[in-house]
Formats: structure tokens, C-alpha cells, sequence
């Protein structure tokens, strides 16, 4: 827990000299893929008291679930949109705070997942958290997925919400890394190093 | 339509095997070694952990129906990969066994695995070994295996399943069909002498090197010697 603390500080660091409601890409090595993810949902949930939206596009929710309840967040706090459980075969359970798509080929349903994800009106912030867009290049276009990251930035931008979007770092397409580096205000690589 | 550029491989530990798997085992995956009594299944798996864990990586290891951690660590002490600063930090260590005397179905074993790994998050997990958990589950045992596989993958990591074989049986049917990876240790008798063999049955998304390799178990661990081309 201390490590993960520390982490979230560095984190924190990082950030700290952006413009509020910041949107930020998050080059990370798959090794540390599920330590990324907890570190920035510590960081939003537990340091930054802030209720967010997680895209779970490479493992179902309930994964996420478990492990936020492990390390201390609250998983009431977030509200999934599942984009991987139908087609991984896991079973559905419906739940109140999650919404399930048919799979990440679906993009559109997707962007509608999103769109309507959020109060319209809200004194507090919010964060949204997009993992990982690597694994939408199974079934999408480099374009298609370029159009959805625009969607997905404009969307933050014009509700005031805090973004991340994570993609692996060794399985990204390098035209899609700048694609989506384009729309976001900085970009933050954590590899070995980082973690330690 | 891109598959992602590269398959993520993590180096298996072992001395020359990974020229054999063009470079290391798909990460994540789930990959059985199988193997009769003696044949170095279990230094496989520790050599793996501990050589992973040199390198920060963290590692969970699950004994089943099998000794005790306390005796398996005193037999294994002699070889040069275990660091005992890393046993209980980097390398820890789950007595299944107990939990399993208890439980007869797939999702409470499941849950019990889940548990301990989303602890830690481990990059390589060894579950040594898994097929006397038939013995326990019965019918769900195929279910709970490919449940296993799926699970240990969506944690993100390499999971290595030791396999006892059965009288008759090539390998652990059940458990083969159901991993990524099926690498075959035998012991054998050649021209009066007793040789090692290993064999990458099979490894998805690799193109693995076909044949027997021979290999040695010594001070320093397993050490294989890659033979032919691929």
C-alpha cells in the first residue's frame, strides 16, 4: 500500500501544473498494466474524491471491481461501461452501476455509453478513464478509432471532465499513439521505471 | 484492421529456452508443464518465479496436494536461482491445499485464487501441481480449468500449471487442450544413460522450435539445450 501511496504522489506531481479538467494519454507497459489502472483510480477516487466513468475494454469490470475493493476505492464511486465482458464469455450481471456493450467493435454503442454516462448538470468534477485502446484495434480501423478518441475528448472538453486514456505500450499502432496524443494535454509513459 | 504490433513475451528464466519460443512466453498466458515424477517440473516453476522476481517482478506461487513450502524451499535452497530475500515479498508463497480439503466446486477454488492474486498483482503465478484439483471438483474440473486460464490472463499474468502425467496419457489431456502453452519434460533411458528431453507441444501465437530438446538440471537450475530449427 505505501508503494502504491508513493505512486499515486508521483501521479499527482505529474499532473499538477495542467489547466483544470485536463485530458491525458497514459503510455503504459503491459506489465504494469492493472498497477497503472489502480494508481489512477486511487488518484481520482481516494485523493481526489471525484466520481468517474472506467471503460473496461480489455477485461470485464468485475475484475476491476475486486481489485478497487481490495486496495481501498470505492467501487460505488464509478460506474462501468463494459465493452469486453459479452464477448469474453463471462456472464452479464446486472448491476447498478454498470452498462454493458456488446463488444469493443462497437464503437458506436460505445460513444452512446459515454455520452449519456454523465449528469448533465454537476457542481462536482468527474473523470473518465478509457482502458485500453490498444486491444479496439482488434476490431477497428486506426481511423475509426482516431474518430472515436475525438469524440471521446470532445465529449470531456465540453462537460468539464477529467480524461485518461491508457493504450499498452507495445501494442499500439504508432500512428494511433499520436493520433490520440493530439487531443490531449499531456502524455505520460510508465514503464518500469515508474513503478519504482 | 491492426492485431496490435507485437506479442508482449516475458523471458522464462530458464537458461536457453527461450530461444526455442522466439523469445519468452506470450504475456499474459497460462502454460502447463507437464511431466512423470522427478523430471524437474517444480524447479521449472520456481526457476521461473524467482528469476522474474531478480528482475521486480512480482510472483505467486500455489502449492496444491503437494509438500509443504517449508520442505519444497529446504530441497530446492541448493539452487543458485532462489534468493531468500525475495521469499514473502517478491516470491510469495499460498498453501492451496488447505482450502481445498474444504471446497467442491470451481468458482470457491476460483475465488480463493483470485483473492491472493488481486493482493499482489502478480506477473507470474505457479499453481504446483494443478491436476490433483480433479480429484477434489470431479465434473466442473475442464470448467474451472478454462475459468482459470481466462481469469489469470485477465489479471495479466503468466501462469504456469506443473501437470503430473497419468499411466498411458502422452500429457494431461484435459489441462492441454485448455492452456496456451504445453511444455513436456521426460526423463528416459537412452544407450544406458538417463536423458533429459523437452518439448514445446504447443504455444499460441509462437512459433516454437518442434522436437525434443535435451536439457540438464543443475546447480544453476534448468538448463536447456535448443536443438534444430523451427
Amino acid at each position: 500500500m505505501d508503494n502504491e501511496d508513493a505512486l499515486v504522489d508521483k501521479l499527482s506531481k505529474e499532473l499538477e501544473d495542467l489547466p483544470d479538467e485536463w485530458l491525458v494519454s497514459v503510455l503504459v507497459d503491459a506489465t504494469y498494466a492493472l498497477k497503472a489502472d489502480l494508481i489512477l483510480l486511487k488518484y481520482f477516487v481516494n485523493r481526489r474524491e471525484m466520481n468517474g466513468v472506467y471503460v473496461c475494454i480489455d477485461r470485464p469490470y468485475s475484475y476491476i471491481g475486486r481489485l478497487l475493493e481490495r486496495h481501498g476505492i470505492d467501487p460505488m464511486k464509478i460506474y462501468f461501461i463494459d465493452a469486453i465482458s459479452q464477448l469474453s464469455g463471462c456472464k452479464p450481471q446486472e448491476r447498478e452501476n454498470v452498462t454493458f456493450v456488446k463488444g469493443p467493435f462497437d464503437l458506436t454503442s460505445l460513444s452512446r455509453a459515454i455520452n449519456i454516462a454523465f449528469p448533465k448538470k454537476s457542481e462536482k468534477p468527474y473523470f473518465l478513464l478509457v482502458d485500453n485502446i490498444a486491444t479496439l484495434q482488434l476490431y477497428n480501423s486506426v481511423d475509426s478509432i482516431g474518430r472515436f478518441a475525438h469524440f471521446v475528448s470532445g465529449k470531456l472538453r465540453e462537460m468539464g471532465i477529467y480524461g485518461v486514456i491508457v493504450m499498452l505500450e507495445n501494442e499500439m499502432d504508432k500512428k494511433l499513439i499520436s493520433l490520440v496524443n493530439r487531443f490531449c494535454d499531456k502524455r505520460i509513459v510508465m514503464v518500469e521505471e515508474w513503478f519504482k | 484492421m491492426s492485431d496490435g504490433t507485437n506479442l508482449m513475451r516475458k523471458e522464462s528464466g530458464i537458461k536457453g529456452m527461450d530461444e526455442i519460443i522466439e523469445g519468452g512466453f506470450p504475456f499474459p498466458s497460462s502454460i502447463l508443464v507437464a511431466g512423470g515424477i522427478g523430471c524437474g517440473k517444480t524447479i521449472f516453476a520456481l526457476q521461473f518465479l524467482f528469476e522474474g522476481a531478480k528482475k521486480g517482478e512480482q510472483g505467486l506461487y500455489f502449492t496444491t496436494f503437494s509438500e509443504p513450502v517449508q520442505w519444497m524451499m529446504k530441497f530446492s535452497s541448493r539452487f543458485s536461482f532462489i534468493d531468500r530475500k525475495l521469499i514473502g515479498n517478491k516470491v510469495k508463497y499460498v498453501d492451496l491445499g488447505t482450502h481445498l480439503e474444504n471446497m467442491q466446486n470451481a468458482d470457491e477454488i476460483l475465488d480463493i485464487i483470485n483473492r491472493e492474486v488481486e493482493k499482489t498483482l502478480p506477473q507470474r503465478v505457479v499453481i504446483d501441481p494443478i491436476n490433483v484439483i480433479k480429484n477434489v471438483m470431479h465434473s466442473d474440473y475442464r470448467i474451472f480449468l478454462y475459468k482459470l486460464s481466462a481469469s489469470m490472463k485477465n489479471w495479466n499474468a503468466v501462469t504456469i500449471l506443473t501437470g503430473e502425467i497419468e499411466p498411458n496419457s502422452p500429457y494431461p489431456l484435459t489441462e492441454a487442450y485448455t492452456m496456451d502453452g504445453v511444455i513436456l519434460l521426460t526423463y528416459s533411458i537412452k544407450e544406458s544413460k538417463g536423458t533429459r528431453d523437452l518439448e514445446v507441444i504447443k504455444m499460441r501465437g509462437t512459433n516454437h522450435v518442434h522436437g525434443e530438446h535435451r536439457f540438464e538440471i543443475t546447480e544453476d537450475g534448468i538448463v536447456v539445450y535448443p536443438t534444430g530449427g523451427i
